[in-house]
């Protein structure tokens, strides 16, 4: 899961991006409102933006604004210190998906976030099924059968990635994208040798993940 | 305090003594006017009378060859008859001023000429202890050198008296009914024309506490309205300022909820279950960093609000402006050379001629910090380009002008932020800086408090950065 954080306090940017990344998201954070306008801008590859309104530079509603003028369906979730029904409705209205006000828990934060992330995989709870084969984004456990299977942090993002698309063509570059934070290297190869491990944990009964040569890889649909 | 409190000044009382004191000095003139008109008009019918009887005596006097002859003739006594009312004397003297007839006691007219023939004299006069009136009347004697013969005839006053009374009751009573009808009717008047001013006491009373609207001005007399009006402004004046006030508690509100949540999320980050010493380390070293931060935007919050509550001129005292800066620069060298920025001082030394001024030390040492403190913050340093703050005070005596300058060679600040930037909470840069956003707005309120005004502008104008440049001039009487 592929995350931004627009904060510009550098307390509760670090908690947020810690916790976060605790949970398996790469995550990345800008400090200003036009760096989290341009970073929206250059890249596609987020799955969540966490906002937060009172932003240097430019202001995150303004933010908001201008990625919804994009057409861009990016789940977002507002944080900000007022708390006033007018600043709620304004912030909904502008197009964000969710609101926190601050001071809050990092147990709600969390919640919240997966709320966000599944529905914009077009989950409707924790659990996503595939065959027999069932993933739970909270506790970031997939089991077969009932039966768990040992997953590394990379092998679990690429299969979060794949169910997310299933069916569907995925390329090896768009892998890369999600799968790691600004900064980071993991080259093409390396997505190789992730795909075959977690083709050896995972293909059993129906579960298969297809090679398209030269394209990349596809979770199939169980018939 | 004052010794003698002087009574407060009553409206109503001034128009009331300023209407009724002439209108009371006023009666005793008409009663004396009124008491000389009624006897002159009371004379005018017995007058006549008088003049008619005696030039009818004057029929009866005979002066033939300087002789006087004078028969009191049935027709005489008719007219020397006294009635009900008063006594009539006559007079009859010749012109050797012997005794014909009459009183001897009736005194002459007292003219230095007898009037010429047919002219009566008319005046009052007295006999025998009381008055009466006297029509004098010379009858010619026809020989050269012979003076006239003079015919006087009195009557005594009781029934013009009477007439007189009269007059005066008739005219003057009405008058002491009306006076008081007077003053009440002005009373009454006054009363009306001071009630809307009760009505707008009555409204303000019971408005609620909060209720700072303007009053209705086209209720109130036109007299009242620039009162009402000048009110209103205060009102007006005083509800901008109250709004200000509940802004600037919303802002400070949310700048303590950002450090707050920064706080509360590292305390639940670094009770996971799993979290190894490092991590620990880590939210720990955050929980003391957000705490700094809103310990300090608390302590700003606190200068702001001495600053604001500082508007009397309370503990001024002569101020050694120099001497303030250097102990502000002093302070903060550690924290300078942390950020190997070069901090150094300028200009006049303390104790230096002109550096005194009258103001509140406290306040002054808190206006040098903040400046000092956001150049610290905002100028970046590093090895290639350190960072260079200077601190300055210079005087011109003669003007009675003091300046501070504070800059540096940072980014500066843009012209379209240059108002901006003194409100309460507002960030240009915002990450890095680890500032409160109050700083200066803290200068501002501080610098009107003394009377001095502030001015920002590029330290380097056209080089790059240009640095920023804060002037606070204060101008005044130095102290002697």
């Amino acid at each position: 899961m592929r995350i931004l954080i627009a904060e510009d306090d550098q307390v509760l940017a670090d908690a947020l991006l810690r916790s976060l990344r605790t949970s398996g998201a790469a995550v990345d954070h800008v400090a200003n409102g036009s760096q989290a306008d341009t970073a929206l801008m250059t890249h596609s590859e987020f799955d969540l933006l966490i906002l937060d309104l009172g932003l240097p530079s430019l202001h995150g509603i303004e933010i908001l604004k201008r990625l919804r003028a994009r057409g861009s369906q990016l789940p977002v979730l507002v944080l900000t210190a007022a708390d006033s029904v007018e600043e709620r409705v304004k912030g909904l209205d502008h197009g964000a998906d969710d609101y926190m006000a601050k001071p809050f828990s990092l147990q709600e934060l969390e919640a919240r976030v997966r709320a966000l992330t599944r529905r914009g995989m077009g989950a409707t709870s924790n659990a996503i099924r595939h065959g027999p084969l069932v993933y739970d984004q909270a506790g970031r456990v997939a089991t077969i059968d009932g039966k768990m299977i040992e997953l590394s942090a990379r092998e679990l993002g690429l299969l979060e990635v794949l169910l997310q698309r299933a069916g569907r063509l995925v390329s090896k570059d768009q892998l890369v994208d999600r799968l790691c934070e600004w900064g980071e290297e993991v080259s093409l190869n390396a997505i190789e040798v992730y795909i075959h491990r977690l083709r050896k944990k995972i293909e059993k009964g129906p579960v298969r993940i297809a090679t398209v040569r030269g394209l990349g890889y596809c979770l199939e649909k169980i018939q | 305090m004052k010794l003698f409190q002087r009574a407060q000044r009553s409206l109503f009382g001034e128009i009331l003594d300023w209407m009724l004191t002439p209108l009371l000095l006023l009666v005793p003139v008409s009663i004396g006017v009124t008491w000389l008109v009624a006897q002159g008009i009371a004379n005018a019918p017995f007058d006549r009378a008088l003049e008619h009887n005696v030039k009818a005596l004057a029929e009866l006097v005979t002066v033939k060859q300087g002789h006087t002859e004078f028969v009191l003739s049935q027709s005489a006594r008719e007219i020397l008859r006294a009635d009900d009312t008063g006594h009539v004397y006559y007079q009859l003297l010749d012109g050797h001023d012997t005794l014909l007839g009459g009183e001897r006691d009736l005194p002459m007219p007292g003219l230095d000429e007898p009037l010429p023939p047919g002219q009566v004299f008319l005046h009052n006069s007295a006999l025998h202890g009381n008055e009466v009136r006297v029509a004098s009347l010379w009858i010619p004697s026809g020989v050269d050198d012979v003076p006239p013969t003079l015919l006087q005839l009195a009557e005594t006053r009781e029934k013009q008296s009477v007439l007189a009374i009269e007059i005066i009751k008739g005219v003057l009573l009405p008058q002491f009914a009306i006076l008081p009808l007077a003053v009440l009717l002005i009373w009454l008047a006054l009363v009306r024309g001071i009630k809307p001013l009760s009505v707008v006491e009555a409204r303000i009373r019971e408005r609620r506490p909060g209720d700072l609207s303007p009053l209705d001005e086209s209720s109130v007399p036109l007299e009242v309205v620039p009162l009402v009006s000048s009110v209103n402004e205060l009102l007006n004046k005083l509800n901008d300022s109250i709004d200000t006030q509940k802004r600037f508690l919303a802002d400070a509100a949310h700048q303590l909820k950002t450090p707050l949540a920064g706080l509360r999320m590292q305390a639940d980050l670094a009770q996971r279950e799993g979290a190894n010493a490092d991590e620990l380390k880590q939210s720990l070293k955050q929980i003391g960093r957000a705490s700094v931060r809103a310990t300090h935007t608390v302590n700003q919050l606190l200068s702001l609000a001495r600053a604001e509550g500082n508007s009397a001129n309370s503990h001024r005292q002569p101020c050694d402006l120099a001497r303030l800066t250097i102990e502000v620069v002093r302070e903060a060298v550690p924290r300078a050379i942390e950020k190997r920025i070069d901090l150094g001082y300028d200009g006049l030394q303390a104790g230096a001629p002109g550096v005194m001024f009258d103001g509140n030390p406290t306040l002054l040492k808190e206006l040098v910090r903040n400046l000092v403190d956001n150049a610290i913050n905002y100028t970046p340093s590093t090895p290639e380009r350190p960072g260079v703050i200077t601190a300055r005070v210079l005087a011109d005596p003669f003007g009675h002008v003091l300046l501070l300058q504070v800059e540096d060679n940072g980014p500066g600040i843009a012209e379209s932020d240059r108002e901006l930037v003194f409100e309460p909470f507002y960030r240009v840069l915002g990450n890095e800086a680890d500032g409160s956003g109050l700083g200066l707005p803290i200068v501002r309120e501080i610098a009107n408090q003394h009377h001095a005004q502030v001015k920002l502008e590029d330290a380097h104008p056209g080089k790059h950065p240009p640095g920023a440049r804060f002037t606070v001039r204060f101008e005044g009487e130095q102290p002697a």
